[in-house]
């Protein structure tokens, strides 16, 4: 089931009006059968995996408090277990494409790829949350959950599912054990981010990807026309992600949940390092606690030269891996990797005059607005012949008239539609002192911007693409 | 908690974060008032506070412990237990 569907829409006020009648106990099974359904919708095959996965990880959990000098061989068994599922369902048939490959190159025989392994929507959301979840109890930051029940709610719940926020166990089951109440305030927030999401995904990523998908399905093409799509595409993505994050939220706020914050303006970083802060959130710091970390202060114990330079390359390796089974995403995450390695060398010799100098940030910042619009072109172009060859082109040779007419108009385009996305940067930054939290002003704006993007949705939609996310 | 620790804490900290003992201390006493889970220093730091903090205790913190010493309030109750 998609959110931005009817069936999503029906489904979700049915939900409601049953929640909020159970009392607590009730509730972690009504929402945990809903979840179920809500997955199952989607392809109800999905069902048995997810299962599978959180039965082990329940059992793992348990095991871990009652056999705690076995602690670190369950732990293994545990991660063993998640990484095979993903590593089947999501890199399996990439990893059989590549040996093929391999032995063509080689002038060995070779063989087709005929497996068709269908690819369960989430599982790098889910199987990211129940690591965290056996992690945790292994280091004894969290209790081994004893109701089945609730454990399996963890790693299913509906709103953030299918893509995200990841939602760490020590942040999402303590939860369960409060009272969930329904306040105005949390209504009025929950239901502004639920239309701000919509308009992100139906009005901003929609009509914009129509852009994204003639530019980058030129043949003929040019420097112009090309970064006017990547570009676009940078838009999209953002808009399209958050809206799934915002949505998520939103929806799971109505349901008397919080979840992690998954984006906070990225295109205003002024560094890498902070650009990983603000983008994809949940995954960044994920990553930085249970890989990042833990891997360098192996190697740096270990007196590995270069070991941060080998952590930084292996963690973002993993982050592009993440993402999907392709070259791409692999050659996207050590990008990221390379540039945060460049800047932390930057760092260490330039004098604080210029690093820390206000009047620097706004170049600082396109800067790392470019750099992170080439990452995207690594995300959205998918075979590395066109990549070399979007980046061999002359940024002097603008190509025909024409091509140069429609560059210009497709970025206006593009620019007009992200207008709202820059509005939403400058009101967070205001907000706080403009328009004071629960305040009368504060209420009507949101008020009336809600008003407003409803009628956008009505009017302004674009022909519906799925979530982009949801094929990771 | 021995003020001895603290002395050699914030000196630790102090060279990897390039402040005073002063602003070290001026930190602690910020972390302890946002109940602890403020966090001052980037993870690269981290880690070389860790290390650093080893080398001048000559001890040795697990691996999942030393991810999560990421507050000076953290860090003294971890060093107490471990040192008394």
């Amino acid at each position: 089931m998609i959110f931005h569907s009817l069936d999503f829409i029906l489904f979700f006020l049915f939900v409601l009006a049953v929640y909020w009648n159970l009392n607590r106990k009730f509730q972690v099974f009504f929402l945990l059968g809903v979840s179920y359904f809500f997955y199952g919708y989607i392809h109800p095959w999905f069902l048995y995996l997810i299962f599978a996965s959180t039965v082990v990880d329940y059992g793992c959990g348990l095991a871990i408090g009652r056999f705690p000098q076995h602690k670190r061989t369950i732990l293994w068994v545990s991660l063993a277990v998640n990484l095979s599922f993903l590593g089947f369902f999501k890199y399996f048939g990439f990893f059989v494409d590549n040996v093929a490959e391999l032995l063509r190159l080689a002038g060995l025989p070779s063989f087709t790829n005929n497996l068709d392994i269908y690819l369960p929507v989430g599982i790098s959301f889910y199987t990211f949350q129940s690591i965290s979840y056996i992690v945790d109890v292994y280091a004894g930051r969290l209790k081994p959950r004893e109701n089945f029940f609730e454990f399996a709610l963890f790693v299913v719940f509906f709103p953030q599912l299918v893509a995200g926020p990841i939602e760490r166990a020590i942040h999402f089951l303590p939860q369960l054990d409060q009272d969930r109440t329904l306040k105005v305030q949390e209504v009025r927030e929950a239901l502004f981010l639920l239309v701000w999401g919509f308009f992100k995904k139906l009005v901003i990523a929609d009509n914009v990807a129509f852009i994204v998908n003639k530019l980058f399905a030129l043949e003929q093409t040019t420097f112009p026309l090309v970064w006017v799509g990547v570009f676009a595409f940078g838009v999209q993505v953002y808009a399209d992600f958050s809206a799934y994050s915002d949505i998520a939220s939103g929806s799971a706020r109505l349901l008397g949940f919080q979840l992690t914050r998954n984006f906070n303006h990225p295109f205003i970083s002024a560094s890498p390092a902070e650009y990983w802060k603000r983008w994809h959130i949940s995954l960044s710091s994920y990553i930085q606690d249970y890989i990042f970390l833990p891997l360098y202060f192996y190697l740096s114990r270990k007196a590995i030269k270069r070991a941060i330079v080998i952590s930084l390359l292996i963690t973002f390796f993993l982050v592009g891996l993440w993402h999907g089974a392709g070259w791409n995403f692999i050659w996207f995450g050590i990008y990221h990797g390379v540039l945060v390695i460049i800047y932390g060398w930057f760092k260490g010799f330039t004098p604080p005059w210029i690093r820390d100098n206000r009047w620097l940030k706004p170049f600082q910042i396109v800067l790392m607005f470019i750099l992170a619009h080439i990452g995207f072109m690594l995300f959205r172009e998918t075979e590395m012949i066109y990549i070399l060859r979007h980046l061999s082109l002359s940024p002097f040779v603008g190509g025909t008239p024409l091509q140069q007419q429609a560059a210009w108009f497709l970025f206006g385009q593009a620019l007009f539609l992200s207008l709202p996305l820059w509005i939403h940067t400058l009101y967070e930054h205001y907000r706080d002192r403009l328009f004071p939290a629960d305040s009368g002003l504060r209420i009507a704006l949101h008020t009336v911007v809600s008003l407003l993007m409803f009628m956008g949705i009505l009017v302004l939609r674009g022909d519906s693409q799925s979530f982009i996310y949801f094929q990771f | 908690m021995h003020s001895d620790h603290d002395a050699r804490i914030f000196k630790v900290l102090a060279g990897v974060l390039g402040k005073s003992a002063a602003e070290v201390a001026q930190l602690a006493a910020s972390q302890e008032s946002a109940g602890g889970d403020a966090q001052f220093w980037d993870s690269l730091q981290h880690i070389n506070i860790i290390l650093g903090l080893e080398a001048e205790f000559r001890v040795q913190f697990e691996l999942m412990v030393a991810i999560d010493l990421k507050t000076i309030p953290r860090i003294r109750a971890q060093l107490a237990s471990m040192l008394g």
